[in-house]
């Protein structure tokens, strides 16, 4: 069977660096890029089941644009959206997300600093939802 | 701009003759763009200036003490509890100390003993609406600088935490064996953290670099330098640095380019700077260093050979914690303050510093700083 391709942007490299390290240990084939821009310009030749994008690259709500970008040309694609922004305003973007699902185009929202097992469980869930 | 005036007595003379007064009265002052108008409303009693109140925002109450129902003293509290902005002034033909005390206890503005003439009663406007005018400005200012107060903290918490939740994640592999048992297999990773830990404190020092600038007030002791010898001397401490890329310095600063400044803000500001052309230039790659002077300037052009600086990200490089995309995926460290605790300091010399740059071939940031603030300076130079 073929691996499944996750796609991950993050502008922090040791971050991705650990997360490179568990979605490999989970068995997921993971397509790295480091900025909204690099996966922006990649993104019509770029084939992947989920993505798991960060929030805050190049500007505050980059991940929010690409999530935009990648929904509106594969619908399908579950994304998976990163942040640390509870822990800055003590203020919950799930929340929001949950009330407008239509305004956000994230499928499910987590922290950084996630377990990575919670995380695999999350990836699981939506793949086979998506199925 | 429209203030507006509730004018409360029981006497319809009185009423009349202020809203005549004060009708076609303009309120002009110096720094104002248009005058300021009067919108006049009246209540003939207490009870009835407080139905007004409900739903009209006055700016001020000309208030008659004596009113027949509730006096004017009686709703003073209530005023001022629930229309604090508001500006009171009481009318009143008994201008006892007992009342003055009693009413200004309850926090009205001013007096306007009876009779009054017309004129008495602008002054009286005239005072209030500055006081109105001024305070509404700063409260302006103060909710700016609230604003800006916690776009600061939120970004800082972020760069704070950012590295925590790193650190945390290496920790957990490290404790749930995730490369094995072998100790060697961690020494990558060990170092990493190393590093962030580093970073954190870089992050610290121009915090506090930064929080001294913004508060502006801790200039530092002001002495006669030699910015040549700063410039030197930054290159000489950071030369290990150098020295690891292979980087060559060429340096061209004909005179020692002499100025009045305090040397910690001067030694921050190049080091900052060299430091830069250190860590975003190429191996092998050099740095150019150009000083002169004229009447009134020093001019220093610092260049290096690097890695450019991208056009989307050169707008915001004087940004407090901005990084470029290329910076972060080199995984140069960086604090993203360095540059702006920079500009702030040139500009508390009343310098500027501008940046070219093209990306993969240069950088290079041309400092100007004001050679004499005034007289006095010029005098010390010269003895």
């Amino acid at each position: 069977m073929e691996k499944i391709k996750i796609l991950l942007v993050d502008d922090d490299p040791d971050f991705s660096d650990q997360m490179l390290f568990y979605l490999n240990k989970f068995g997921y084939n993971t397509i790295y890029l480091p900025s909204q821009r690099s996966a922006e310009s990649r993104l019509k030749d770029l084939k992947f089941d989920l993505a798991i994008i960060d929030l805050m690259m190049e500007e505050e709500d980059s991940g929010l644009q690409l999530a935009r970008k990648i929904k509106s040309n594969y619908p399908d694609i579950p994304i998976i959206l990163l942040t640390a922004i509870t822990n800055e305003t003590g203020y919950s973007l799930s929340n929001e997300f949950d009330n407008s699902p239509e305004l956000m185009p994230i499928d499910k929202y987590c922290e950084k600093g996630i377990r990575p097992e919670v995380l695999n469980k999350i990836i699981q869930q939506l793949l086979t939802n998506k199925k | 701009m429209i203030y507006n005036i509730l004018i409360v007595d029981d006497e319809e003379g009185i009423r009349m003759a202020i809203k005549r007064a004060l009708e076609k009265h303009r309120i002009d002052f110096p720094f104002l763009d248009e005058p300021i108008k009067l919108s006049l409303y009246e209540a003939e009693s207490a009870e009835r200036a407080l139905e007004i109140l409900s739903d009209t925002h006055m700016d001020i109450i000309l208030l008659d003490n004596k009113l027949p129902g509730m006096q004017g003293i009686d709703i003073m509290p209530y005023l001022n509890e629930h229309y604090p902005d508001t500006k009171i002034l009481i009318i009143t033909s008994f201008a006892s100390l007992d009342i003055a005390l009693e009413a200004t206890k309850h926090g009205a503005f001013d007096f306007i003993p009876k009779p009054f003439t017309p004129q008495e009663l602008k002054n009286a406007i005239e005072i209030a609406s500055k006081q109105i005018y001024l305070n509404s400005i700063i409260k302006d200012m103060d909710k700016e600088a609230r604003k800006i107060r916690f776009k600061f903290l939120s970004i800082l918490s972020h760069e704070l935490k950012t590295p925590i939740t790193t650190l945390e994640g290496y920790i957990y592999m490290i404790k749930e064996k995730q490369l094995g048992d072998n100790i060697d297999n961690y020494m990558e990773l060990i170092d990493k953290m190393l590093n962030k830990l580093e970073e954190m404190r870089t992050l610290i020092m121009d915090l506090l670099d930064f929080t001294n600038l913004q508060a502006e007030s801790t200039i530092g002791e002001k002495e006669l330098l030699s910015l040549k010898e700063i410039i030197m001397f930054s290159i000489d401490s950071q030369r290990p640095l150098a020295i690891q890329k292979s980087i060559t310095f060429d340096i061209d600063i004909k005179s020692p380019l002499n100025i009045f400044a305090s040397k910690n803000e001067m030694e921050i500001l190049f080091n900052n700077l060299i430091n830069n052309a250190i860590k975003y230039n190429k191996n092998n790659g050099k740095i150019i260093i150009k000083g002169e002077e004229n009447d009134n300037n020093i001019i220093i052009k610092i260049k290096d050979t690097g890695i450019g600086i991208n056009e989307n990200d050169l707008p915001h490089i004087f940004d407090e914690f901005y990084r470029t995309v290329d910076a972060k995926s080199r995984r140069l460290s960086g604090t993203g303050l360095g540059l702006s605790i920079v500009k702030k300091m040139i500009e508390l010399y009343n310098g500027t510093i501008e940046v070219e740059s093209k990306v993969n071939e240069y950088t290079e940031f041309t400092i100007i700083l004001p050679k004499i603030e005034d007289n006095k300076t010029k005098n010390f130079i010269d003895n």
